[in-house]
């Protein structure tokens, strides 16, 4: 039985950036550490460990969902975002939203993010 | 990370996550790696590895402690930081402990890591070359295996079918002319597919072909690394350059890689290892001289196997004589690794066991420790099991504490190793065949990592098994079964040392051994300088003579010298063997063989010089010169081989090759030295000829000047007075026959110092040791003590008791080490000298040596036995 999504929040910095990078498509690892580096301008540099680390948990989670692998292709596995992973993302990025709306009002923040 | 590397940490992983993620972790792992190697370079792949290896050790440690309960995505540092707090204050707590702890340990892992990097780049390291399982050296074999004449190389290279490439290659000295005077540079002549036989390709520039080789070919020649990085600037456009040598300019045509190749073939059958000798390289004769030459035995032939072809087949092949061979020799075919480790085999594998027993002995010694320290915290522990800690957290605890020690240790290791390995190729090198020199890398890293983890694991295996039965405050107050444990571990202790002590013993009779044997001439306060007299002198046997006269003549003139003399070879080298008949004696196969002697060129002088005492007949004198009828001396070793009387006559060629018909060719034999070890105190005395260098002229030679005992240090001076003949002289820099003796010695001398010290250490562990577990039975039986004493037994009873107590580890730590010393004893062979590896004596004198140790270890606790206060005791 996977925990339950109040318990899942808030996400850490991978998994928040792991779900972002395959809200469009499938991707296998490798893919997804270049697009989180690439989308994030190199400030969020995953190394292989924490990736895999945090896709154990995501799997546990049923937040992702490993897709079979194409033909010839056996060691390129691919996961795909489920449901309940694009909930808990837009949970939390509205929890992010929100944090940043109070800094906002707070005048902490100059500038709309 | 190397494939292996990469396994290794797998296996760290739970298996359930290991079989799911393994093979995408490792293709993602190499694939992040080359990333940042080719977009940032090797800084970049380094700070991707030391990042991938920071998250992979917390991917490991959450994983772990999800699989014992803990909640996923806890920190485990969280749980783990107050331990390793708790190991600080424990360090802060007992800090002379502590640093006594790191200490020990960090001396016994920094000897095995030394010890280990120097085998490996020795031993094991991959040759240079390109396969290089297939590259041998191949020598002529007479009554031995010896150098190579030319005319036998091109004989092998035509009829054999066994190699792919063969090459011939031979000492060189070189006189280079640059701002300073005129050097001698050590280098090499050699054929001009030698590179492509070991299949080695230049740095810069270009190696020899086909067409430096040939009558008539410009002159070119190619620079080691060395030469190149210290002597050329490591300047890049030096390719095309000229050097000019011997009054000749030569083109700079390429600079060779920073590897090791075979350079000096040295008789009997040997490649010289020091770096000196192969600085200068340029092609040898033309085929056609090397064909004429079929006396002179100054080469060596590597070659490669062809597939498919063993080395007995290569041999088998070679040995075969062809019809035009005067002398019939055959062949030996070694391996390329063997022929250069074979020396040093034994030593380096003598010092890693040595090492590793003192990093056992070591390991142990401090087991016990931390076992002691364990059960003083026994209240602690069975207090908090009761409170109702699991064994677990307390067993993680202890580990904790351990690592952090030996972490420590671990990391001063890595330091020290660091500074034995700048240390030690600059004084070894000419003699230890390093493939690389060594340096910390990841194998030095692991192989210290995985000594620690077994140390780590020694300090709580024991208090581990303990924690598993504590069942709170049931615990029994008396300690039980630890004295066992101590036995245990004093008796392992003990049975290391008495194995590393008999080694040392007898490496140490073998040194004694070596030190009494004389090597037939005094080494005492002789400057050395290896000369050459200038081109346009040494084409005349007349002009040479001149040369030799004025500089004697100088020599004995200067206040501080003692006596002088030329010599073609050092006292201890021996690079000349010659075929010697005798006249008037039948021409057979047998007599030919039996008549190779070492030729020994050296002037009137060179006996009294030296030292070395003429026992039957006279020396050479002064008259007797180019023109005059031909005198020799031999040495006993000659006499013994050959009983000749005084006056019978040799044939010996060699004067005569080089100096034509005004040199003698028989020669009357006028008298008979000592034997002079050549190849230093270890090698066996072999026959040998003399001629006087007055009937053989020297154009290249070594001075040899006595100095005053005790006067100061006149090795400045020698150059400028040779040079005050003859500004143009070649020289080579001063040595004293003392340093080449000591040198000659180096191996075994560190050796047997090495093993000394490890034996010395590990016997004050063992020492320590023993006496802590007798401190501990005398500890647990003070009552019984005190009862014994109030009934009327007296001190020196009880003394005794304790003193019986320390016999049995004693005896049978004795007993098992000697036993591990005879099973050490294979590698220990080929360093003994005169004495045996089960001697007897070495073994009596060791087994007194650590009973009277052993027994001087029980004095103290027995003594404290004596001083228990009876009435103090059964007052509770």
């Amino acid at each position: 039985m996977p925990p339950s999504p109040v318990d899942q929040l808030p996400l850490t910095v991978p998994v928040f950036q792991i779900l972002l990078s395959l809200v469009d498509q499938p991707l296998h690892g490798y893919a997804i550490i270049a697009d989180v580096e690439g989308r994030t301008g190199g400030e969020v540099r995953l190394t292989a460990s924490t990736l895999y680390g945090a896709v154990a948990r995501m799997l546990d989670g049923q937040l992702i969902e490993e897709l079979e692998p194409a033909p010839g292709f056996e060691r390129r596995r691919q996961y795909r975002i489920t449901r309940r992973g694009r909930t808990l993302l837009a949970d939390e990025a509205r929890r992010l939203a929100r944090s940043a709306q109070w800094a906002r009002d707070k005048n902490v923040l100059r500038r709309p993010v | 990370m190397t494939g292996w590397i990469e396994r290794v940490l797998l296996r760290l992983l739970p298996s359930a996550f290991r079989d799911r993620f393994g093979n995408d972790l490792r293709d993602e792992w190499q694939r992040l790696r080359q990333q940042a190697r080719i977009r940032r370079g090797r800084p970049a792949e380094w700070a991707y590895v030391i990042r991938e290896y920071g998250s992979f050790v917390r991917l490991v440690c959450d994983l772990r402690a999800r699989e014992v309960g803990h909640a996923p995505d806890t920190s485990i540092l969280s749980h783990v930081w107050p331990d390793v707090r708790g190991a600080w204050r424990q360090t802060i707590r007992r800090p002379a402990v502590t640093m006594a702890m790191t200490m020990t340990l960090t001396l016994s892992l920094a000897a095995a890591a030394v010890a280990f990097g120097v085998a490996r780049d020795v031993l094991w390291r991959k040759l240079p070359f390109s396969d290089e399982s297939r590259l041998v050296l191949i020598w002529e074999h007479a009554s031995g295996p010896m150098r190579v004449t030319g005319s036998r190389f091109i004989n092998w290279r035509a009829r054999s079918s066994s190699f792919t490439s063969m090459s011939a290659f031979g000492a060189a000295m070189f006189h280079v002319e640059s701002p300073d005077g005129i050097n001698n540079v050590g280098g090499v002549r050699a054929s001009w597919n030698f590179l492509d036989t070991l299949g080695v390709v230049p740095m810069l520039g270009r190696g020899f072909n086909a067409g430096d080789q040939v009558d008539g070919a410009p002159r070119v020649v190619l620079l080691s690394h060395a030469y190149w990085r210290q002597r050329m600037g490591a300047r890049e456009d030096v390719i095309g350059q000229s050097l000019r040598m011997g009054g000749n300019p030569y083109t700079i045509i390429g600079v060779l890689p920073d590897i090791w190749m075979p350079a000096w073939p040295v008789n009997p059958a040997t490649v010289t290892l020091d770096p000196e000798s192969r600085q200068l390289w340029i092609p040898m004769a033309p085929e056609s001289a090397l064909a004429q030459n079929s006396g002179a035995h100054v080469m060596g032939v590597v070659a490669r196997l062809r597939e498919g072809r063993t080395i007995v087949q290569a041999e088998q092949e070679l040995q075969s004589p062809a019809a035009n061979d005067l002398d019939r020799h055959g062949a030996v075919v070694r391996p390329l690794r063997a022929q250069v480790t074979s020396l040093a085999r034994g030593p380096l594998v003598t010092l890693l066991g040595a090492a590793l027993c003192v990093w056992l002995v070591a390991c142990l010694n401090l087991a016990s420790l931390q076992l002691a320290a364990f059960e003083s915290r026994r209240a602690e522990f069975t207090t908090r099991v009761a409170l109702g800690a699991v064994p677990g957290r307390l067993v993680r605890q202890l580990w904790i504490e351990s690592a952090w020690l030996v972490g420590m240790a671990s990391a001063a290791t890595l330091a020290v190793t660091h500074g034995a390995f700048v240390l030690l190729p600059t004084r070894l090198a000419a003699h230890v065949p390093f493939v690389t020199l060594p340096k910390v890398d990841a194998n030095i890293v692991l192989f210290v990592a995985g000594l620690a983890t077994v140390t780590v694991a020694a300090f709580t295996l024991w208090p581990m098994r303990r924690l598993r039965h504590m069942k709170g405050l049931a615990q029994p107050r008396t300690v039980v079964g630890s004295p066992r444990v101590f036995r245990t571990l004093v008796v392992a202790q003990l049975a290391g040392t008495v194995a590393l002590v008999a080694v040392s013993a007898l490496l140490l009779r073998s040194f004694w051994s070596l030190e009494r044997r004389d090597a037939g001439f005094d080494a005492s306060n002789v400057l050395a300088l290896d000369m050459a007299v200038p081109t346009a002198r040494s084409s005349q046997p007349e002009s040479a003579l001149a040369y030799e006269t004025a500089l004697r003549s100088e020599l004995a003139s200067t206040p501080w010298t003692v006596g002088a003399a030329l010599a073609y070879d050092r006292p201890l080298e021996a690079n000349w063997l010659e075929n010697v008949t005798i006249v008037g004696a039948p021409q057979s196969r047998d007599q030919a063989e039996a008549a190779q002697s070492q030729l020994r060129i050296v002037s009137p002088t060179y006996f009294r010089t030296l030292g070395v005492e003429v026992v039957k007949g006279r020396a050479f004198e002064d008259h007797e010169g180019l023109g005059a009828d031909g005198v020799v001396l031999v040495n006993e070793a000659f006499m013994r081989r050959t009983p000749l009387s005084l006056g019978r006559r040799l044939r010996v060629s060699a004067p005569r090759a080089n100096w034509g018909d005004s040199a003698p060719e028989e020669f009357a034999i006028v008298g008979v030295v000592e034997d002079e070890r050549f190849r230093g105190l270890e090698a066996d005395v072999e026959p040998a000829v003399y001629i006087s260098s007055r009937q053989f002229p020297l154009s290249h030679f070594v001075l040899l000047v006595r100095t005053p005992a005790g006067g100061r240090d006149f090795s400045s001076d020698l150059p400028a007075i040779v040079r005050r003949i003859d500004s143009a002289a070649s020289l080579s820099a001063v040595t004293t026959l003392t340093r080449e003796l000591a040198d000659q010695q180096l191996t075994r001398t560190l050796t047997t110092n090495l093993v000394g010290g490890f034996a010395a250490l590990s016997l004050l562990l063992a020492s320590v040791g023993l006496h802590g577990l007798l401190t501990l039975i005398v500890t647990g039986r003070r009552r019984e003590i005190g009862v014994r004493l109030a009934l009327g037994a007296t001190r020196q009873s009880v003394a005794g008791m304790v003193i019986r107590e320390s016999v049995r580890p004693i005896v049978i730590g004795l007993g098992t080490g000697l036993l591990l010393a005879q099973l050490a004893s294979d590698s220990v062979r080929a360093l003994l000298v005169d004495v045996t590896a089960t001697d007897p004596w070495s073994l009596i004198g060791v087994t007194a040596f650590m009973l009277t140790v052993g027994f001087a270890a029980a004095a103290i606790p027995a003594r404290q036995a004596t001083r228990v206060d009876p009435a103090h005791t059964l007052r509770g």
